[in-house]
């Protein structure tokens, strides 16, 4: 008999619902990939109001999948603000540290000589913690490289943060089955 | 009895004369649209016309089912202009535009939520408002990251469904309504369609190649047929399943050929960004006309068939990088979009498995028959997709088979025959003769499959029936055959290739190897 630590489970079904969510879309006609894609989608924002005159910063949970065609080895994912400078966050840049990959199963990735490894046609998970600064609506990139084919390979993906605001740009009535958003009027 | 027709009179009256409209509710709605080209946004923005939206003017102080004034729709320009029946002092009124277009009769779009919902964009209050006071709210503009991307959405389906209607005559009908699903707040990693629904990346709001993609999926769908098994796939696969590979390659072509047909910029490339507030964030630049991009051989790539598909119809006047030539790899079609669709609504949809082979052999239907022979093998040659006869045939019999002796390095090969010369291809087997001494031994192979090519080898005895030594797949996962045999007495013998059976193709080319050491 086995006995699985309850973090061992949670995090098998952590890496289980994230696969499922992110594949949601399989059998359906989808979008083409390039050779390394990734896929991101907030979980969740944990805010904290601040204190002792300290402003607003949020930590942002992040879900990530990385597919790619053929074998690629030597993963790295790096955060980037829009205009591709480095995420800081109290004038430095964020540290990821290091990363708890896992396949669609939620079997554990250990790093190798080659760092992490994506089978060809494969895909691997992990779950980033993403602080960020100030009450605004936080535009983030994650970026992926790997080497695939001796060649560096990269890619990457975008998401909004909302910290301390509402992502309120549609507000869904139930009542009249509107997602209401509201327009610029020129004066 | 007097007063009865006095009452049917005005009751009458009523019903026939429209009642007068007390006051006039109009504006106009743009939205901003984020330029891209093949590096990803370019950081400049351009402003474009809500059309064809519903427009619902609104008491919002009421309950919802009760809130309804009028309705109108915005023209072609994004101005509406609605009149509203209505004598009554209200706290408030407002005027919301929906992503929806039911108040056009021929058009059938929405954008919604992923629940559902159709989005409104909301003009401000008009507070205190008498019944006979006009209301301009002015022009109003969708700002992105804040509701153009659903406004784009909308805009690229109906260019879509006049895209349509010059292909057809009309719009997609009300049985072909197609749904956007997107969401303005994330959760969505992927665009895909199934059916009439298309359910867009959170980040494509702004991805109009991709948008235009889906909806050729949705088109084809509902026009054509598609037997894509779906899921995950790559441009520079150069393997992929036929049906797929065909069908993301309609796709792309398809949607890249409404902006061909609108003269728009950059109607040549396929462009999914990574959807960045920022500028760039190109993550796939594929360049329909360009050869060295993702090059693959054989029509398992959705590459090379959208090439071949997008040449048939590319011309000097194509408005893409290199204007006034028409492209990689040179041809002398320049055919309308007209051709291309007949095949796909018409023999495509009779397929049992739509593939790269479909669309060729539905060219060349005598229903469609659309010639061009030549230009046609030329343009898919360059991709080397081969539907068309090997220099061996015809030798699909003993009595035609082709005279083999070992040692004469490859024979390119194709499984294609056109037993009536109308250049549309049925299942082929390829015979070879060769002559053997006693004790003599051989090795015959098929290597270099292409096209989803499944070869199965036999060698046959003298009789040309008897079956003296086959080899389907050459080992596990590898399609290829090979026969290592050795004659037991002198005498004529053959080799016969045929595919094998299964599979979603019957065509397919191969090279063949004879030796004998």
């Amino acid at each position: 008999m086995t006995t699985i630590g309850f973090g061992r489970v949670a995090r098998r079904v952590f890496y289980l619902i994230a696969a499922c969510s992110l594949t949601a879309s399989a059998g359906f006609a989808t979008e083409p990939k390039s050779d390394l894609a990734l896929e991101l989608r907030l979980v969740d924002t944990v805010v904290n109001q601040g204190a002792l005159g300290r402003g607003v910063t949020g930590m942002a949970k992040i879900e990530i999948a990385l597919d790619s065609l053929r074998d690629a080895h030597d993963v790295v994912l790096e955060l980037r603000a829009p205009d591709g400078r480095p995420l800081q966050f109290r004038s430095r840049p964020v540290s990821m540290g290091p990363l708890a990959w896992s396949d669609p199963r939620g079997a554990r990735i250990a790093p190798g000589s080659r760092g992490i490894l994506i089978p060809a046609r494969g895909r691997i998970l992990t779950r980033l913690d993403v602080p960020l600064e100030g009450a605004a609506i936080h535009g983030l990139v994650v970026k992926a490289k790997a080497v695939s084919a001796a060649e560096e390979v990269e890619t990457e993906a975008f998401v909004l943060v909302p910290v301390g605001v509402p992502m309120a740009v549609a507000v869904e009535d139930p009542e009249s089955g509107l997602a209401n958003f509201t327009v610029k009027e020129a004066n | 009895m007097r007063t009865i027709r006095l009452t049917v009179a005005v009751a009458l009256l009523a019903v026939a004369v429209p009642a007068r409209a007390n006051w006039v509710a109009s504006g106009q709605l743009l939205y901003e649209h984020r330029e891209w080209d093949q590096f990803g946004f370019t950081g400049a923005i351009t402003i474009k016309p809500v059309r064809y939206a519903d427009v619902e003017v609104i008491d919002p102080t009421k309950p919802s089912n009760k809130q309804n004034l009028a309705w109108g729709k915005t023209d072609a320009n994004g101005n509406f202009s609605v009149s509203v029946v209505d004598s009554t002092t209200r706290s408030k009124v407002r005027a919301r535009i929906l992503s929806q277009s039911t108040q056009t009769s021929d058009l059938f779009v929405k954008v919604v939520t992923p629940s559902g919902s159709i989005y409104a964009a909301n003009t401000s209050d008009y507070n205190n408002h008498g019944p006979n006071v006009n209301v301009n709210w002015g022009t109003m503009t969708a700002i992105a990251f804040g509701g153009a991307e659903v406004c784009n959405i909308f805009d690229l389906a109906v260019y879509g469904a006049d895209h349509i209607k010059m292909l057809t005559g009309a719009r997609p009908n009300s049985s072909k309504l197609v749904t956007f699903k997107f969401s303005l707040t994330g959760g969505i990693t992927v665009a895909s369609t199934s059916g009439n629904t298309v359910t867009l990346r959170d980040t494509a709001g702004f991805d109009d190649t991709v948008i235009l993609h889906e909806w050729s999926h949705y088109v084809m769908n509902s026009y054509s047929k598609s037997s894509n098994p779906g899921g995950t796939h790559f441009l520079s696969d150069c393997n992929e399943d036929p049906r797929l590979a065909f069908d993301e390659a309609r796709a792309s072509f398809f949607g890249c050929s409404v902006r061909r047909a609108n003269g728009w910029p950059n109607a040549n490339t396929y462009v999914r960004t990574s959807g960045t507030s920022g500028t760039g964030g190109a993550l796939n630049t594929y360049n329909l006309e360009d050869a060295e991009q993702y090059a693959c051989t054989g029509d398992t790539s959705e590459v090379a068939n959208s090439r071949a598909m997008w040449d048939v119809g590319d011309s000097a006047a194509t408005n893409d990088a290199t204007p006034g030539v028409d492209d990689t790899p040179p041809d002398t079609l320049s055919l309308p979009d007209l051709e291309n669709w007949q095949v796909f609504a018409g023999p495509v949809k009779l397929a049992t498995y739509v593939t790269g082979e479909s669309f060729w052999n539905g060219w060349f239907d005598p229903t469609i028959a659309n010639g061009n022979f030549p230009a046609m093998k030329d343009i898919w040659n360059s991709f080397t997709i081969e539907f068309w006869h090997d220099a061996s045939e015809p030798n699909n019999t003993t009595a035609t088979a082709t005279p083999l002796a070992p040692g004469g390095g490859l024979l390119h090969l194709s499984y294609f025959y056109d037993s009536n010369g109308d250049n549309k291809g049925e299942v082929d087997t390829d015979l070879f003769s060769f002559t053997a001494a006693a004790g003599q031994a051989f090795t015959v192979e098929t290597l270099n499959l292409l096209s989803a090519n499944d070869t199965n080898l036999e060698i046959l005895a003298s009789n040309g029936t008897t079956v003296l030594a086959s080899n389907n797949d050459r080992a596990a996962g590898d399609k290829s055959s090979r026969i290592v045999w050795t004659a037991s007495s002198a005498g004529t013998y053959y080799i016969r290739s045929k595919r094998a059976s299964g599979g979603y193709t019957i065509h397919g080319s191969y090279d063949l190897q004879f030796t004998s050491p």
